[in-house]
């Protein structure tokens, strides 16, 4: 794909700005560990060798029984026994004393037991889920430690494990609550502001009455009768998150309307759509650009309060908001809260530094000078 | 210019109708009104938020629909037909609509369900934590930013400028209550210092103490939460003042004032200053009621403050309906006249601007 002169220019400007280029690298390389968290932080081995056959748990399921074991629920891959039975090829006398067997195949211990077949697992470097209950004795919100690297939190669950888990999740949400109510904002703002007139005069009317709504209740309300979950509360954000960019929007068409080349077009008789759309919205973006790395922010702040008020995502989803709420219920436990708070001011940051980076490449004076 | 007012004013009623239409609508339609708090509570089965609130989301309201009231059964029908007449709940949607607005239009909010308090009363009672928080970030706000803005204008691409912005971005960008739970943890919480209290406005002995001692027990609360909602502020007033300083620097008037040999800080705090602070003053009406009527949940959750932001989230989860009602209305009014006398002070501050040519 080749890019077009402007946008070459644009991205010479973009390179241009250091701090944007170093925040998106960094940026990039983050987001695109946590696209892979399931292999980072996991419960399950990401490779299982089992009488010389591989396995991935990560991505399907295996019960107890196909590692030779009795039940036929999902192996619990942390259990000493179940370790036992992979790395033995599932020899009965691993219910008896497994981990003695476990240290006799680490050591190459050749075993005489009938039906012994060496397998071998590799675990993620986070051997905990974002859901799993770290078994570890000791108080529950436990201090940093060699196993839990941020320590845990109050249902001992690991911390890094729900950072990498709740760092793709507000990502992920924030950039669909964004893509979406960007575009509604944008088609509306456009119509409202290229009409004017009585359509201008109704439709900011609707918008007064829409952002008179208190949000918080209706998110309350809402959830009450249909329940949680991730896509409803995308639904809602977006639902009151899209007037946002509404104003600016309108503003540059009621501005471009009438200039000249707008008038031309129109005289030509290229429809509505056309001109609105082709001609009118590449000179609207600057704009919309500017007011992008607020949009992001301001989603994933949302989230956040959201889950910190506990009416945001389902309460077994790994959020970074209710590591902020738990920081605030356990004290004693400042590590949370560092971390907590160290988490959205490096995520958060780096989106302001790169979108203030790409601002600046789509602003007309800073594109041409 | 009258004719302009009028209009607005005018558009104000089909606007606020709205939003008490939509939102009465929304309150009809929803399990866990009021009455079925009362019966709850009496029947000693706690609150029906418990399901809503207390996380167990998957909890499914909507199917008990089939009863008159899910929590009905253990209570005698007379009494809850009693309860009925007492909220008004017998007569049709429609009618208790009207009634309301007819209230409402009369500033008549009438009182809590639960607490045997006028709404006006109600507000009255919050408003000093929501004034000690507005009063004193926006002091601060402004006392850091404009000079900070200046300073930014006039040194307009150097180092100082581009780090200045991208901190006051990123304070802008965190949320204010996640600095809330830095500075708990780092000044309050135990582990490291313990310098300020977790909770309250005040001391529990403030009636003992001296006017000097009251003073200094006040600050000593608000040092936090104050701190805590202002470094957002930072950021638009910032450059706001910056953006503005720069446009007047470029004009004529200045080259003017510097040519006849002016000092510098003659022509920026004697001729710039002025015009240049226009655009911030009038943003004043907006920040006024800002300082009296604002109220920020988390924080006043986090700091155990009692503030309008707590008011309106626990009526709305309680669904205390004159009080949700109430405040809707008058916020929502409040806000709609605040928007025109804004639109009103830039025609006022500078005369070019005329909203009446437009469309």
């Amino acid at each position: 794909m080749k890019l077009s002169p402007l946008n070459q220019r644009r991205w010479r400007n973009f390179k241009r700005n250091r701090r944007a280029v170093w925040s998106l690298i960094i940026f990039g390389i983050l987001f695109g560990l946590s696209l892979f968290a399931e292999l980072l932080a996991n419960d399950k081995p990401i490779l299982v060798s089992y009488r010389g056959e591989l396995r991935s748990p990560v991505m399907s399921f295996y019960s107890e029984k196909d590692f030779g074991g009795d039940f036929p629920t999902e192996a619990g891959y942390s259990d000493p026994e179940v370790q036992c039975l992979i790395v033995t090829g599932g020899l009965e006398t691993c219910f008896d004393d497994p981990t003695s067997l476990i240290a006799a195949v680490a050591n190459d211990v050749p075993l005489a037991d009938e039906g012994f077949a060496k397998g071998w697992m590799i675990w993620p470097p986070i051997p905990y889920a974002y859901d799993t209950i770290v078994d570890v004795p000791g108080v529950a919100p436990a201090p940093p430690s060699a196993t839990n690297w941020l320590g845990t939190d109050d249902t001992k669950r690991d911390v890094v494990a729900r950072i990498i888990y709740g760092f793709r999740l507000s990502i992920v949400f924030a950039g669909i609550v964004v893509a979406g109510s960007s575009l509604i904002g944008i088609i509306a703002g456009a119509v409202q502001g290229y009409f004017g007139g009585w359509t201008d005069l109704v439709f900011q009317r609707f918008i007064e009455i829409w952002t008179g709504m208190p949000s918080l209740y209706v998110i309350i309300i809402v959830f009450a009768i249909l329940g949680r979950s991730f896509w409803l509360l995308v639904f809602l954000t977006i639902l009151f998150g899209w007037p946002s960019l509404v104003g600016v929007v309108r503003a540059e068409f009621l501005r471009a309307r009438n200039l000249e080349y707008v008038r031309a077009a129109k005289a030509l008789g290229v429809s509505d759509r056309v001109i609105m759309f082709r001609h009118m919205l590449p000179n609207a973006m600057v704009a919309t650009v500017t007011m992008l790395p607020f949009l992001i922010t301001g989603a994933i702040g949302g989230l956040a309060s959201l889950d910190f008020l506990g009416f945001g995502l389902p309460s077994s989803a790994p959020s970074l908001g209710e590591l902020t709420l738990q920081a605030k219920q356990n004290l004693h436990a400042p590590w949370l809260g560092f971390t907590a708070f160290f988490t959205f001011a490096v995520m958060l940051s780096l989106l302001v530094f790169i979108f203030e980076g790409v601002r600046d490449a789509f602003d007309p004076r800073k594109t041409f000078s | 210019m009258g004719a302009y007012i009028l209009r607005r004013l005018l558009l104000v009623i089909p606007t606020l109708l709205g939003i008490m239409i939509i939102n009465f609508i929304l309150t009809q339609f929803v399990p866990g009104g009021p009455i079925e708090q009362i019966i709850a509570r009496m029947e000693g089965g706690g609150d029906v938020f418990a399901t809503i609130a207390g996380g167990a989301g998957d909890a499914d309201l909507g199917s008990d629909s089939g009863s008159e009231y899910a929590g009905a059964r253990g209570l005698p029908k007379e009494f809850i037909e009693e309860l009925e007449r007492e909220f008004g709940f017998d007569k049709p949607p429609l009618e208790r609509f009207l009634t309301m607005m007819w209230n409402y239009v009369r500033f008549d909010f009438g009182e809590s369900y639960f607490r045997s308090i006028s709404v006006v009363d109600l507000i009255l009672e919050k408003m000093p934590v929501s004034i000690t928080l507005g009063l004193w970030s926006t002091l601060i706000a402004y006392m850091v930013s404009i000079p900070l803005g200046i300073k930014k204008a006039i040194r307009d691409g150097s180092r100082f400028d581009t780090w200045t912005s991208g901190a006051i971005i990123v304070g802008y960008a965190i949320p204010g209550f996640l600095f809330a739970i830095l500075l708990i943890v780092l000044f309050a919480g135990g582990s490291f210092w313990r310098f300020f209290p977790l909770r309250g406005l005040t001391s529990d002995n403030w009636e003992d103490l001296t006017m000097l001692g009251k003073v200094a027990d006040y600050f000593w609360h608000i040092t936090l939460p104050v701190l805590a909602s202002t470094i957002s502020a930072f950021a638009t007033l910032t450059l706001l003042t910056k953006n503005s300083f720069l446009d007047e620097i470029k004009k004529q008037y200045v080259m003017t004032a510097k040519a006849k040999g002016l000092t510098e800080n003659r022509v920026l705090y004697g001729h710039v200053f002025r015009n240049a602070m226009l655009i911030v003053i009038s943003g004043f009406p907006a920040l006024f009621i800002g300082v009296f009527f604002g109220g920020s949940l988390i924080i006043e959750t986090l700091f155990s403050l009692d503030g309008l932001g707590r008011l309106g989230f626990e009526a709305a989860v309680a669904r205390d309906c004159p009080v949700v009602f109430g405040t809707l209305f008058a916020f929502s009014l409040m806000g709609l006249v605040i928007g025109i006398i804004t639109d009103l002070t830039y025609v006022f501050i500078d005369p070019r601007i005329d909203f009446e040519a437009r469309g």
